[in-house]
C-alpha cells in the first residue's frame, strides 16, 4: 500500500514536471515577425513600401490631421488657411519648441522612417528570391530615401545627429549630437553617389515611382544647392551658438559650393535627359505644358513623386480623416480656406512678360478691373489659380471647376482661388505630389551659374523655363538684377512645391519680415472691403489681413523641448 | 473492515479532541479567537497552512457569510463595505446584473495592472464567479495581504488575493436554514435637471452671451424664448416633461430565498446549498413579451461533500453551479440614463399631441420613455459551474503528521444571448421626423456569446507535527493553471485578442515553526512560471520571511489584568504579477501594417510593413518587495486591537520607455523599469461586553494606502511642474483657476487687454474662466497644466458598528466612510455642463456668471459658475481646479432590527430557531457633493447605486 501510493503520488509529479517546458510555450500565433517579413520579395516589399511612404512624405498632410497645413501657408503666399490649422499659430506666433513645428510630423518623426530604411538595408539579403543585383538597388534606393530626410532635415535644422544604423533600444548609446552642417552635408552627397552608382534610370512600368539615377542625383543636387546659399555658405551664423557655430554655417564663404551646386544640376540634367527618359515638357502651348508638367501623374518633367491615391475627395465630413487631397484640392471645403495673396499675385508676369499694376493698397477699384487685370496673366498663372467670379482656366468648361463649384467656405477675401496641380483633373481625386521636377535643376543651374559669374549659362538655363512659360527671354545680364529675377522665377515655376519657404530664409533676403513670412500680409477685399461674393462683386481693393510674425531665429526650425530636455541636443538659437 | 476504520477514525478524532484539550489546559487561556471573533472556525483561512488564529503571525483579516449575509444585496461585492481591513471597496452602478463595486487590497501598488487575485476553495477563478455567490454559501471571505501568504502565490501574489472558503458539513444531525428576504429598491439619489421654465430662463442668458462678439462685444439682451413662452413654462401651461418621473417606478424589488442543509457524520459531511435571487430594477415598464424591466433571476446549487475512507483517505467533491438571467429594455444602461439626464423638459411631450404616436426629432431622437417602452428587450443566460475534487492521503504510518494531497478545479462559464426587438416611427406635430418605421416586434434565437473555462491542478506534500516544545507545520504545493478565456474578452494590451490561452504554474512551499507557542518563525516562497515571457526567462522565485512573538506568554505578561493577549509580528517578502495590462509576448518582435506606398502608372497599392514596438527579451513579471509588522492585542478580554503598518515597494512595472531619445526611431520598447511605492496602516479594534441582559460590541476598523510614482519614464513634460512622476497614481492634472475674466480685462475690439496671458482654447470673453498662466509665457496652454487634485480614489476607507442585544431582540448598525480623493464635477458631464450641445442645465449653474443690467440681470459679484454658453467651449470645460471637490463620504451602510423567539415558542413549533428582521441599506449618506451638487460620490452618474429596506425570516430546523 505504502509502496503503490508513493509511486502513485511520484509519477504524478515526474508527469507534471515532463510536460513543464511546452506547458508554458506560447500558442501559435498569426502575427508577422522579421524572419517571415524578410523571407520573401513579396513580403519584403511591405517594408520597402513603408520605407518610401514614410520618407517621401516629409512636409505633406498625408497623415489626415484634421489640423493639417501646407507649407504655402507659412510663406505669405496664401494666408494661413483656416483659424484651426496648425499654421495659423506659426504664422501670427511664431515658431516655439513646446508646439508643433513647420514639418507637421515633428523633428522626432524624422527617425522612424530612416531606421525603416536602414532595416531594409540590413535585412534584404535575407530574402531567398532576390538577386544579388536586386539586393544591391534595393539597398541604394533605401540609402537614396534615407539622403532625401536628411537633406529636408539639413535645410530645416541646420546640423543634425547622423545614423547609420537601425540603432538597438537596449545595446547602442542613443544620445547621438547634432553633427555639424559639413559632415551632414558630406553624408548627404556620399549616400547619393552610393546610390546612383547601383540605381536604375528607368524602372519598368508597375514599378515607376521608385527611386531611380536620377532621382538620388536630385537629392544631391538640392543639399549642395542650399549648401551654397547665404544662409550655410557664411562665415558667421544668423544668431551666435558661440563653440557650435558649424551646426548653423560652414564658418567661411566659399565660392567653390556654387560650382558643386552647379555640376551636380547640370549632371542631374544630362542623367535625367539622356538616359532617364525625363524633359522640360514644352509643344508650344505654354498653359498645357505648365499644366501637364505640375499636374499630370507620371509625366516626364517629373524625376520623383510623393504617389499617393486618394480615392475620395474627402471622406463625408469626417475631420478625423482629412485626405491630403482635402489640402490641395479646392473643391474641397478646407483648401477652399487657402487663398492667394496679394503678396504673392505680384510675382507673376503679364503674358507679355511685363508686370501687371495692381491697385495700391486700400484704394477701392471696379470689380471689372479686376477681371480684366486677371485675364492679362500669363500662363502658369492661369494653371494656378482661379479668380472669382470665373470658371477655373486649367479645367476649361468641367462642371467640377465652375465658379460655383470651388466657392464653398472661401475665407471672404483673397487674390484668388487656388487650383494648382488639378490641369485638366476634372472628378479625379487624387495626384502626385512632384517632389523633384527637370525644372528646379535648370533654375538651380541658373542660380549658381549667375553667382559664378557665368552669366550666359545662367539666362540659358533660366530661359528654358521662362521661355518655356510662354515668356519673352530674359536677356538682364547685371547679376544683381539676374539673381532677383532667378529668385523670382523660382517663386512663380514652383508656388506650392514646397520650395518657397525655405529658399527665402536660404537666400537671406532682406525683406523676408517685411511682406515675406513676416509683416504685413495683403489680399483682396470686395464690395468696399467686405466678402468675396460668389457673383456680382461690384468692386476691390487691397488689404491687410494680418500680420505674420517673423524673427531671425527662424531662419532655421526649433528641436522640441521635449528632446531637448533629455540632454543631449543643442538648441538652435533664438529658441 | 470498514467498521474498524470508523472505529479508528472515531479513535482519532476523539485522540485528537483530547490533545486539543490538553492543550488549551496547559497553555494560557486562548482568547485570540476574539481577536477575529468573526471568522467562525479558529483558524485562520489561507493557503498551504492550517494554523490557528493564536499562533499565525500573518497579516489577514477575515468576516463570516453570516456576517455578510446582514446586508441584503444582490451582490457580494456590495456587503464588503468596510468588513475587512485592507480591502478598498468602491460602489458601482446599481443596475441589476451589474452592480459589482470595485475591490482593491491595499489601495493601489501599480500603475499597470492593479487588479486582485479571487480564490474559491483553493483554485482561482473570475470576479465575475465570485459575484454572484451568495452569502449562504460561503463559510469565510479573507483578505491574504501578508508578505508571507502573497509570496507563496509567486507571479500572482503581488496585488493581494481575496480567499473565499465555502460551507461544509460538520459531524451533527442535519440542521437546515432557511432565510427569505425581500426588500424594496430605490435610487440613493437622483440629481434632476432644471425644469422648463428656469431651462428656457437660463437659456435666453447663454444665447445672449454667445451674441457677445455680434454685438460688437457687449452684452445685449437678445433672448430666445418670450416673456409670454417664460410665463407659460412657470404656470404650467408649457410643456414640462420630467424624464426621471417619467421612467422610472417608486422602487425596484428584491427578493432572496436560500436553505442550507448541514450535517454528517465522521465518514460523510454535507453542505447542500440552494438560493434563489430576483432582483427588478427602477423602470417604469411591465414585465411582458413586448417590453422588460431590467432584471436578473440567479439560481444557485452547491453541494460540498466530504468522505473519510481506507483510514488514511479524505476526499471532497464541491459542485457549485448557478444560473443568471439577465434582461432588460433594449435601450438601456449607460445611454439610456444620459438621455434622462440630459434631454431639456421642453423638447416635446412623451407622445406627440397631433398624432398620439411617440414623439422624437432629429434632435432628441431617443425618447427616453419610447427607449424602454418601443424598442422590445435583450437578454442574457449564464451557465457557471465550478466542481472541485480533493483526495488527501494522510501518511501517518510513513512519517507522523506526513500527508499528500491532490486536487483538480473544472471552472466554466458560457453566456447566451436572445433578445426580442422593434423600432418606432418617431413624430412631432404630426409628422414624422426621422426615417425610422414602427416596426413588428422581431425574435433574435439565442446565441452564444462568451465563455470561459478554467482548469487547475493542486499537489500538496504537507508535515503537520509538534514534539515537545516544537510546533512545525508545512508544505509545498505544486499549482498548474490553464485559463482559456474568449476573443472578445481578451482585449487588454498587445497581443491578446486570439492569444486566448493562459498557462501559469507555481511550486509554494511555505513553513511555520512556533518554539515554546511563543516564538514563531515563518518561511515561505513562491517559484512561479508564466507563459507570457520568452523562453528561459519564464521562472522567477519569491521568497518571504515572518517572526512573531506571543508576549502575553511570557512570565511577565502572564497573569496580567490588562492586557489578555499580546502578539507582535513582522514579515517581509517578494511576490510579483506576471499579467500587464501592456499586454503579452512583449519579448517578440512583431512586424505590423503601416503605410501604403503606391507605384506604376497605374497606382499600384503596395501595403507597407513596419517594425512594432521593440522587442524586450528580457521582458518579466512586476515585483512587489513587502513589508508588514503589526500587532494583535485583547485587553480586559474584551477589546481586541489589531494593527499593521506596510510598505509596498513596487519595481520592474511594465512601461514604454519615453526617456528614450528620438533618434531610435522606432515604436518605444516595454521595459521592466516603473517604479511606485505604497504605504499605508490597518487598525481594527473590537469591544463586546454584557451589562446584565444586554449584551453589546461596537467596532471600528480603518485602512490607509498611500502611493507614489517614484519612476515611470514619463513622456517629458515641457514644464517640471507638469510631471506627474512624484505624485500618487491617477493624481488629477489641470490648469489652476482663477476666478472669472471681467468686462475690464478687455479691449474694446473684444481682445484681451495687454499683460493678460492669452488663452489657447479659443476667443474668452468676460465671465470664461481665468487660468494662471504658470510658466509666465503670456499664453495659457496644455503647458501650464499642473497637479490640481487628489486622485480619483480614496486613500482613507474606515468604518464602525454597533450591536446590541436584549431579550431575543437585536440591533445593529454599520457606518462605512472614505476620504481623500478629489472628485472632478467634469466627470459627471451631463449634470455639471449646461446647454452645450442642446443638452440641459441644473441648479449647479444657477449663478452663472451673467449682466444684464437692463434685466435685472447682475451676478457678477457672486457668480460661481462661468457664464453659460450653448456653444462648445473648450476654455471653460477643461480640467481646472474650478471643477475639483472631494470626494469624501460617510454612509450608514446596513442598519438592522431583528427579534428572535424565546426557545420556549420556537421549540413548540419544532423549530430550532425563529427569527424575523428588518434592514435599511444605505440609508443615509454624508458627503458634501451630495451636499451641494446633488452628485453621489460613488455612483455620479448613469444607473443610480441603490438603497433598501428589507424584511426577512429566518428558521433552523
Amino acid at each position: 500500500m505504502r509502496f503503490k501510493l508513493l509511486i502513485v503520488a511520484s509519477s504524478l509529479l515526474i508527469g507534471f514536471s515532463a510536460c513543464k517546458k511546452d506547458f508554458l510555450q506560447m500558442p501559435l500565433s498569426s502575427t508577422t515577425t522579421i524572419d517571415s517579413v524578410f523571407s520573401t520579395w513579396t513580403k519584403a516589399q511591405g517594408a520597402v513600401s513603408n520605407a518610401y511612404k514614410t520618407n517621401l512624405s516629409q512636409g505633406l498632410p498625408y497623415a489626415n490631421w484634421w489640423d493639417g497645413m501646407i507649407q504655402e501657408n507659412l510663406t505669405g503666399a496664401m494666408n494661413y488657411g483656416f483659424s484651426w490649422t496648425q499654421s495659423k499659430n506659426i504664422v501670427l506666433n511664431g515658431l516655439s519648441a513646446s508646439s508643433v513645428s513647420e514639418d507637421m510630423d515633428g523633428y522626432n518623426n524624422n527617425f522612424p522612417p530612416i531606421r525603416q530604411a536602414y532595416n531594409v538595408i540590413e535585412n534584404i539579403d535575407k530574402v531567398k528570391d532576390l538577386t544579388a543585383a536586386d539586393k544591391a538597388t534595393i539597398k541604394g534606393e533605401m540609402r537614396a530615401l534615407i539622403a532625401y530626410r536628411y537633406e529636408q532635415m539639413f535645410i530645416m535644422y541646420g546640423g543634425v545627429p547622423i545614423i547609420s544604423k537601425s540603432l538597438s533600444a537596449s545595446t547602442d548609446s542613443l544620445a547621438i549630437p547634432r553633427q555639424p552642417i559639413k559632415a551632414v552635408l558630406d553624408s548627404i552627397v556620399s549616400w547619393c553617389d552610393q546610390a546612383a552608382a547601383v540605381l536604375p534610370s528607368t524602372w519598368p512600368a508597375t514599378w515607376t515611382g521608385r527611386m531611380t539615377k536620377a532621382g538620388a542625383l536630385a537629392i544631391k543636387s538640392k543639399a549642395l544647392l542650399y549648401a551654397a546659399r547665404p544662409l550655410f555658405n557664411s562665415a558667421t551664423p544668423y544668431l551666435d551658438l558661440g563653440s557650435n557655430n558649424n551646426l548653423l554655417c560652414f564658418g567661411n564663404v566659399d565660392a567653390n559650393r556654387w560650382a558643386l551646386a552647379a555640376a551636380a544640376s547640370e549632371a542631374l540634367i544630362t542623367e535625367a535627359e539622356t538616359n532617364g527618359g525625363n524633359t522640360i515638357i514644352n509643344t508650344g502651348n505654354p498653359l498645357d505644358d505648365y499644366g501637364n508638367a505640375t499636374s499630370l501623374p507620371s509625366n516626364p518633367e517629373v524625376i520623383l513623386a510623393f504617389k499617393f491615391r486618394n480615392t475620395t475627395l474627402f471622406d463625408g465630413g469626417n475631420w478625423n480623416n482629412l485626405p491630403m487631397n482635402a489640402f490641395y484640392n479646392c473643391r474641397v471645403w478646407e483648401a477652399q480656406g487657402n487663398v492667394l495673396t496679394t503678396n504673392m499675385l505680384e510675382n507673376y508676369y503679364k503674358a507679355d512678360g511685363t508686370n501687371q499694376t495692381w491697385p495700391t493698397l486700400d484704394v477701392v477699384t471696379a470689380f471689372s478691373d479686376y477681371t480684366n487685370r486677371m485675364n492679362q496673366m500669363e500662363p502658369r498663372f492661369k494653371a494656378c489659380f482661379q479668380p472669382w467670379e470665373m470658371d477655373a482656366w486649367n479645367n476649361p468648361g468641367d462642371a467640377n471647376w465652375k465658379n460655383a463649384s470651388t466657392f464653398g467656405s472661401q475665407p471672404g477675401f483673397g487674390a484668388t482661388r487656388v487650383t494648382k496641380f488639378w490641369y485638366k483633373a476634372s472628378s479625379r481625386t487624387w495626384w502626385e505630389f512632384p517632389i523633384f521636377r527637370l525644372a528646379a535643376a535648370y533654375l538651380s543651374s541658373a542660380e549658381a551659374y549667375n553667382e559664378m559669374g557665368q552669366t550666359q549659362n545662367a539666362l540659358n538655363r533660366l530661359n528654358k523655363i521662362h521661355t518655356r512659360a510662354g515668356l519673352p527671354a530674359i536677356t538682364e545680364t547685371d547679376q544683381a538684377k539676374l539673381r532677383a529675377i532667378i529668385q523670382r522665377e523660382w517663386a512663380v515655376e514652383f508656388f506650392d512645391e514646397n520650395y518657397r519657404l525655405h529658399d527665402v530664409k536660404h537666400w537671406k533676403l532682406a525683406n523676408i519680415g517685411n511682406g515675406m513670412i513676416g509683416g504685413s500680409i495683403r489680399a483682396f477685399a470686395f464690395n468696399n472691403g467686405a466678402s468675396v461674393k460668389q457673383t456680382g462683386n461690384t468692386n476691390y481693393n487691397d488689404k491687410v489681413i494680418y500680420t505674420a510674425f517673423w524673427a531671425p531665429k527662424q531662419y532655421l526650425n526649433p528641436f522640441p523641448q521635449t528632446e531637448i530636455n533629455k540632454g543631449y541636443l543643442i538648441q538652435n538659437p533664438g529658441y | 473492515m470498514k467498521k474498524l476504520i470508523r472505529y479508528s477514525i472515531v479513535f482519532f478524532m476523539c485522540a485528537g479532541n483530547f490533545v486539543n484539550k490538553v492543550d488549551a489546559q496547559t497553555k494560557v487561556k486562548d482568547t485570540s479567537d476574539l481577536v477575529t471573533a468573526d471568522a467562525g472556525s479558529s483558524y485562520v483561512p489561507g493557503p498551504l497552512l492550517k494554523i490557528s488564529k493564536r499562533e499565525s503571525i500573518l497579516s489577514t483579516s477575515t468576516v463570516s457569510g453570516c456576517t455578510l449575509s446582514k446586508t441584503p444585496v444582490p451582490n457580494i461585492t456590495n456587503t464588503l463595505y468596510g468588513q475587512l481591513a485592507g480591502l478598498t471597496v468602491k460602489q458601482g452602478s446599481g443596475e441589476p446584473g451589474y452592480d459589482n463595486a470595485s475591490l482593491s487590497i491595499r489601495g493601489i501598488g501599480t500603475y499597470d495592472n492593479s487588479g486582485l487575485i479571487i480564490y474559491v476553495d483553493g483554485f482561482q477563478t473570475t470576479s465575475a464567479y465570485f459575484q454572484y455567490l451568495p452569502p449562504a454559501e460561503i463559510e469565510t471571505v479573507t483578505v491574504l495581504k501578508d508578505p508571507v501568504s502573497l509570496a507563496t502565490f509567486g507571479m500572482k501574489g503581488a496585488n493581494g488575493v481575496l480567499w473565499i472558503v465555502t460551507k461544509r458539513g460538520a459531524v451533527h444531525k442535519p440542521r437546515v436554514q432557511v432565510q427569505l428576504v425581500n426588500g424594496w429598491q430605490q435610487a440613493i439619489n437622483i440629481n434632476k435637471p432644471y425644469g422648463s421654465y428656469d431651462y428656457a430662463r437660463l437659456y435666453n442668458q447663454a444665447i445672449s452671451n454667445d451674441n457677445y462678439a455680434l454685438n460688437n462685444y457687449q452684452f445685449n439682451w437678445t433672448p430666445s424664448y418670450t416673456d409670454a413662452q417664460l410665463d407659460a413654462y412657470k404656470n404650467g401651461k408649457g410643456i414640462n416633461i420630467d424624464w426621471y418621473d417619467q421612467n422610472l417606478k417608486k422602487n425596484g424589488s428584491y427578493s432572496d430565498a436560500n436553505v442550507v442543509l448541514t450535517g454528517g457524520d465522521p465518514t460523510t459531511k454535507y453542505a447542500l446549498v440552494l438560493d434563489y435571487m430576483t432582483q427588478g430594477g427602477l423602470y417604469n415598464v411591465s414585465n411582458s413579451t413586448r417590453t422588460s424591466n431590467a432584471q436578473i433571476k440567479r439560481f444557485n446549487l452547491r453541494s460540498n461533500l466530504d468522505f473519510s475512507f481506507f483510514k488514511i483517505f479524505e476526499a471532497k467533491v464541491d459542485l457549485g453551479g448557478r444560473i443568471e438571467d439577465r434582461r432588460y429594455p433594449n435601450f438601456n444602461g449607460p445611454s439610456l440614463w444620459e438621455n434622462m439626464s440630459k434631454y431639456p423638459s421642453n423638447i416635446y411631450r412623451v407622445k406627440d399631441s397631433v398624432s398620439g404616436y411617440w414623439s422624437g426629432t432629429t434632435l432628441f431622437p431617443a425618447n427616453p420613455v419610447a427607449s424602454i417602452n418601443a424598442l422590445g428587450w435583450t437578454s442574457t443566460h449564464d451557465r457557471t459551474l465550478q466542481a472541485n475534487f480533493n483526495l488527501k492521503e494522510k501518511l501517518d504510518f510513513l512519517a507522523k503528521g506526513l500527508y499528500l494531497n491532490e486536487a483538480v478545479s473544472f471552472n466554466t462559464w458560457t453566456r447566451n444571448s436572445a433578445s426580442k426587438t422593434a423600432t418606432y416611427a418617431r413624430y412631432y406635430n404630426g409628422a414624422t421626423t426621422t426615417t425610422d418605421k414602427t416596426t413588428d416586434i422581431t425574435s433574435n434565437g439565442s446565441s452564444p456569446v462568451d465563455q470561459w473555462d478554467w482548469k487547475q491542478v493542486n499537489l500538496t506534500a504537507g508535515y503537520d507535527r509538534s514534539f515537545g516544545m516544537h510546533n512545525v507545520s508545512a508544505a509545498v504545493n505544486y499549482f498548474r493553471s490553464n485559463f482559456v478565456t474568449d476573443w472578445g474578452l481578451n482585449n487588454i494590451g498587445q497581443n491578446t485578442g486570439n492569444n486566448i490561452f493562459y498557462h501559469f504554474e507555481n511550486l509554494g512551499a511555505q513553513v511555520h515553526y512556533a518554539y515554546k507557542s511563543k516564538y514563531i518563525l515563518e518561511l515561505a516562497a513562491g517559484y512561479s512560471g508564466s507563459d507570457n515571457f520568452a523562453p528561459g526567462t519564464k521562472w522567477g522565485l519569491y521568497p518571504a520571511v515572518a517572526a512573531g512573538w506571543i508576549a502575553s506568554s511570557e512570565d511577565f505578561l502572564k497573569d496580567n489584568k490588562i492586557v489578555s493577549f499580546l502578539k507582535l509580528r513582522a514579515s517581509v517578502g517578494q511576490s510579483a504579477n506576471e499579467q500587464s495590462n501592456r499586454g503579452r509576448y512583449l519579448y517578440q518582435q512583431y512586424f505590423v501594417g503601416n503605410g501604403t506606398y503606391y507605384t506604376g502608372t497605374s497606382l499600384t497599392a503596395n501595403t507597407g510593413i513596419i517594425q512594432s514596438y521593440a522587442a524586450n527579451p528580457n521582458i518579466f513579471a512586476e515585483e512587489s518587495l513587502k513589508y508588514n509588522a503589526g500587532f494583535d492585542a485583547i485587553f480586559f478580554n474584551k477589546l481586541s486591537i489589531s494593527a499593521d503598518v506596510f510598505q509596498d515597494k513596487r519595481s520592474g512595472i511594465v512601461t514604454q520607455n519615453n526617456d528614450l531619445l528620438a533618434t531610435y526611431g522606432g515604436t518605444l520598447p516595454y521595459l521592466n523599469i516603473g517604479k511606485v511605492t505604497n504605504k499605508g496602516y490597518e487598525v481594527t479594534a473590537n469591544y463586546t461586553n454584557k451589562i446584565g441582559q444586554i449584551g453589546y460590541s461596537v467596532g471600528g476598523m480603518i485602512s490607509y494606502a498611500k502611493n507614489k510614482i517614484d519612476y515611470q519614464a514619463e513622456i517629458p513634460t515641457i514644464n517640471d511642474f507638469s510631471k506627474t512622476t512624484g505624485l500618487a497614481i491617477g493624481t488629477q492634472m489641470g490648469l489652476i483657476a482663477d476666478g472669472f475674466y471681467d468686462i475690464t480685462d478687455f479691449n474694446t475690439n473684444g481682445s484681451l487687454k495687454s499683460g493678460i496671458a492669452v488663452p489657447q482654447f479659443g476667443a474668452v470673453q468676460p465671465g470664461d474662466l481665468k487660468y494662471r498662466d504658470l510658466d509666465n509665457n503670456g499664453k495659457v496652454d496644455q503647458n501650464d497644466v499642473t497637479k490640481i487634485g487628489d486622485p480619483g480614489y480614496n486613500d482613507l476607507t474606515y468604518s464602525f458598528n454597533a450591536s446590541v442585544d436584549f431579550k431575543g431582540f437585536d440591533f445593529s448598525i454599520l457606518f462605512q466612510g472614505a476620504s481623500g480623493s478629489s472628485f472632478n464635477l467634469a466627470s459627471a458631464y451631463y449634470q455639471t455642463v449646461a446647454f452645450i450641445n442642446n443638452i440641459n442645465v441644473y441648479p449647479i449653474a444657477k449663478n452663472a456668471w451673467a449682466y444684464y443690467p437692463a434685466q435685472g440681470i447682475d451676478t457678477r459679484a457672486v457668480a460661481d459658475y462661468p457664464r453659460l454658453t450653448t456653444k462648445a467651449n473648450d476654455n471653460n470645460y477643461r480640467n481646472s481646479t474650478f471643477w475639483m471637490t472631494s470626494g469624501d463620504f460617510l454612509r450608514i451602510r446596513n442598519m438592522e432590527i431583528g427579534y428572535t423567539l424565546p426557545s420556549a415558542v420556537t421549540n413548540r413549533m419544532r423549530l430550532e430557531k425563529l427569527r424575523v428582521y428588518f434592514s435599511a441599506v444605505n440609508p443615509v449618506t454624508w458627503s458634501s457633493l451630495s451636499k451641494d451638487y446633488n452628485i453621489d460620490p460613488e455612483t455620479a452618474s448613469g444607473y443610480p447605486g441603490l438603497k433598501s429596506l428589507n424584511a426577512g425570516i429566518s428558521l433552523n430546523f
